[in-house]
């Protein structure tokens, strides 16, 4: 049995194009197609199909959206993200809305082929992820940066926020930042606290 | 309205006054302290009894018992007691004073400035009524007045308790005579040190008008100056050298008219002071009217002095008192009405001045009831006195009060256009900005949406009929070169777009956009970008998010223009009161004296200082570059 297929977008140019290319898959049958989200649900009241190819950008309604509604009309039914975006965020927005991949608009026909074959079966396609390697979120100790660690050093010295601020030609007040974040940043109550931390972790008296 | 009662009491009062004084027989000054000596019958001398001179003399009389108690009252030091016994008898009159032996006691007979005509040398010595005594005598011709004065040292004032004054009657009287003691005299001191006082204070304000040069320092300088005038002129005739500067009967119109010439001022002072032309304009041409009024009566009280009209001279003079202190009333009234707390100074001066003058006029009158009160309290015109330092406190009070209250309104005046201006730069920049991302908006859209999905559309069409071409092996390789150079423009249009117009700035926020332009700048593989974020993320302003991601593009496109850096940091610290974002790299620096020159840093420290930020910023050689940007919530 042929992978139903329906597509979302609201240029009538990739539609064409892609109903084009996949016309020509035997496995592959082409439901229907939508240029507004709106036109998308109504699809959805009385059939379905198994995969769909759907655009973020629309004009009613973001993709991002519309994916969590279909998901909710019909949980079966499997949605690769087709866009124009190339930003994480809204990679990770849609698999939070329950998407089974993302591609990007200009993905050679192989892959986009490949990636519904793949997700019909249950599969997900994420490999566009990969591309986002430095999650620095994902790391639990902050880096200090390296200003804040000249601050560091100093407060360890004993300075007042004048005296540091004298010696890196900013005002006090700027050093009081610095001081805060810093104190956020490491997790301690107060200054002493700070340095001790600082010290216990060598932090300090090593520069950059 | 309930206070303009009060007039009905001072209107009688000064009637009282008035009367008091035009029944009085005055010999040379009005303001004589009169010692009445028992009855006016016992002021014929029986001269059936024949005097003794040095034994007790029945038929003397016990001149000074009420001046002498003043004496033993006050003084701790060298004490003048000066006395005058007017003799309206037809023959010589004889007068003896006594004190005890060799006491430091030195009579004189004096003139009326107070200059020693002679010294009356003790005679006699008698011993009366039980203890020895010293007998000063002098003899007083029919018709006139002779004054004298009685020096005691403090050690004798001490000792006797008093100089005990007695005028002794020749035999062949009747003789008729009175006599009269200036206590006055005695407080020349409080003259000096109230006048002292009011020099100080017009010269304290003089010195205010010149650096304030607000018009009622002026008044308020001239109503002393008067004051000042009225006080010594009334000194110089309560110490009885009114003789001395000569002014005769003008004297006392001088004096007066000192004092209305000090209200002609009070008026202005209050008008500018209260700022009555705006506040209440009906009071300010009131007050306008009466100041006028008052001028007007110095030349109809000029004309009655000129014709020697005195009682209706006096008269006219105690009915333009009465207006004076009904104008103090009714202002008091009227100002208490507005409310000001400035305002209430110089009517509780007044005010106060006001009732210790009427205080005076009353002890005047009465004057035996202030006879048990200390030194100087004893003494009437002493409440006249600080009646006007009182009220000159209090008008000074009011003065500095005002200014203060007047320079806080500058201040705040200042600070309200300057948030005004503020608002304006804001709205300005807002506008100005909002046009262009408006702008920016229109045109990242349109390109990313519209030539971008065609673009798309176009790629997957050719990508379709690719197959379905037959072309000779060349071409087929232009068609995917050219397939592959549409990709490239996608992707390209797709970074101009974004640059343009971060789409997730809006959809997810500040922190999203800025880790998805990390990313971006990551999957370019040139530098090695780090995004952290310290804190609790807060919502911020879209308009300031918008100017916060601007910085950090501008910030790290200088780094990838000119740091040649291997990595790079953007951080973002999310404090209680405020939001922190620090960029660094570990490239090769710059000269921080020379970053001005840059379009770039321009802009960056202009939207720094839009959002109230401060900017810290460190470079090196060997370290790189690190910025820092604080920006206080609002």
């Amino acid at each position: 049995m042929p992978v139903r297929v329906f597509i979302v977008d609201d240029h009538p140019m990739v539609i064409e194009g892609l109903s084009a290319m996949l016309r020509d898959q035997p496995k592959i049958e082409l439901a229907g197609f939508a240029t507004t989200a709106a036109s998308c649900q109504g699809f959805f009241v009385n059939q379905t199909a198994d995969v769909v190819l759907m655009d973020i950008n629309l004009p009613d309604k973001s993709g991002i959206e519309l994916c969590a509604l279909i998901k909710a009309k019909s949980p079966t039914t499997r949605i690769i993200a087709l866009s124009n975006f190339d930003q994480l965020s809204y990679v990770e927005r849609m698999k939070e809305n329950g998407a089974a991949g993302y591609l990007l608009k200009n993905t050679p026909l192989a892959e986009l082929l490949q990636a519904i074959e793949a997700v019909s079966k249950g599969l997900t396609w994420w490999n566009y992820l990969e591309n986002f390697t430095n999650q620095l979120e994902a790391k639990n100790v902050l880096l200090l940066t390296r200003r804040e660690k000249e601050v560091l050093n100093l407060i360890a010295e004993g300075l007042t926020n004048i005296e540091i601020a004298d010696k890196l030609f900013v005002s006090a007040s700027t050093i009081d930042s610095h001081r805060k974040n810093l104190i956020a940043k490491l997790n301690v109550k107060n200054t002493a606290a700070l340095v001790r931390f600082a010290l216990e972790n060598k932090i300090i008296g090593s520069h950059v | 309205m309930r206070l303009r009662v009060l007039l009905v009491p001072v209107f009688v009062l000064l009637l009282l006054k008035t009367q008091a004084q035009a029944r009085r027989p005055i010999p040379t000054s009005s303001l004589y302290h009169f010692v009445e000596i028992g009855s006016s019958a016992s002021l014929y001398v029986d001269t059936s009894s024949s005097p003794e001179f040095l034994e007790p003399p029945l038929s003397s009389f016990l001149l000074a018992s009420e001046a002498s108690k003043q004496f033993v009252k006050t003084a701790h030091y060298t004490k003048y007691f000066y006395f005058a016994i007017h003799n309206n008898g037809k023959q010589d009159f004889n007068v003896s004073f006594f004190s005890a032996p060799g006491r430091e006691v030195q009579a004189c007979r004096i003139n009326t400035y107070g200059k020693i005509i002679e010294e009356i040398k003790p005679d006699s010595y008698i011993t009366f009524p039980n203890t020895a005594k010293d007998v000063f005598s002098t003899a007083i011709p029919p018709d006139s007045i002779y004054h004298f004065t009685i020096k005691t040292s403090p050690f004798t004032i001490f000792s006797f308790r008093g100089i005990q004054l007695w005028a002794i009657p020749t035999l062949d009287l009747p003789t008729f005579f009175s006599v009269y003691t200036n206590p006055h005299r005695d407080h020349a001191m409080v003259y000096v040190v109230i006048e002292g006082m009011l020099l100080m204070m017009l010269l304290y304000i003089l010195a205010q008008f010149i650096h304030v040069k607000k018009p009622e320092y002026g008044y308020y300088s001239a109503y002393i100056f008067f004051v000042i005038v009225f006080a010594a002129l009334r000194a110089s005739e309560l110490l009885e050298v009114n003789e001395v500067i000569g002014l005769g009967k003008w004297f006392t119109y001088i004096n007066d008219v000192s004092q209305v010439f000090a209200y002609c001022m009070y008026f202005p002072f209050l008008r500018h002071y209260l700022n009555t032309k705006q506040n209440e304009p009906k009071l300010d041409r009131k007050l306008k009217v009466f100041s006028f009024a008052l001028v007007v009566y110095v030349f109809i009280y000029w004309f009655f002095k000129r014709n020697n009209w005195e009682i209706i001279g006096w008269y006219s003079w105690n009915i333009v008192r009465v207006a004076l202190i009904a104008m103090v009333i009714y202002l008091a009234d009227k100002v208490w009405k507005m409310k000001q707390p400035y305002a209430f100074y110089p009517i509780i001066g007044g005010l106060s001045f006001t009732f210790l003058a009427l205080l005076a006029m009353v002890f005047t009158i009465y004057g035996e009831w202030i006879e048990q009160f200390p030194y100087p309290f004893n003494y009437a015109v002493f409440y006249y006195f600080i009646g006007i330092i009182i009220e000159l406190i209090f008008f000074s009070l009011g003065l500095g009060f005002k200014h203060r209250m007047d320079e806080v309104e500058k201040v705040e005046a200042k600070q309200a256009l300057r948030l005004v201006e503020d608002r304006q730069e804001f709205e300005r920049y807002r506008s100005m900005t909002e046009a262009r991302e408006t702008e920016r908006d229109r045109i990242a859209k349109d390109l990313h949406d519209g030539v971008g999905g065609l673009l798309a559309g176009v790629k997957i069409s050719l990508a379709n009929i690719q197959s379905r071409l037959s072309l000779k092996a060349d071409d087929q390789l232009v068609f995917v070169r050219s397939l592959d150079m549409l990709d490239g423009s996608v992707q390209e249009l797709r970074r101009v777009a974004h640059a343009m117009k971060p789409p997730s700035l809006q959809v997810f926020g500040l922190k999203t956009a800025l880790r998805d332009y990390v990313e971006a700048v990551n999957s370019m593989k040139t530098i090695r970008a780090s995004f952290q974020v310290v804190g609790n993320e807060h919502k911020i302003e879209s308009d300031q998010e918008l100017i916060i991601y601007r910085i950090i593009q501008e910030l790290v496109s200088n780094i990838l223009k000119h740091a040649q850096a291997t990595e790079c940091l953007v951080q973002l610290a999310y404090m209680p009161d405020q939001f922190s974002i620090t960029v660094e790299d570990n490239g090769k620096g710059f000269d921080v004296t020379k970053e001005s020159t840059g379009m770039g840093w321009a802009n960056i420290r202009q939207r720094v200082e839009f959002l109230k930020g401060n900017l810290d910023l460190s470079s090196s050689q060997e370290k790189g570059t690190s910025v820092q940007i604080n920006i206080p919530f609002s």
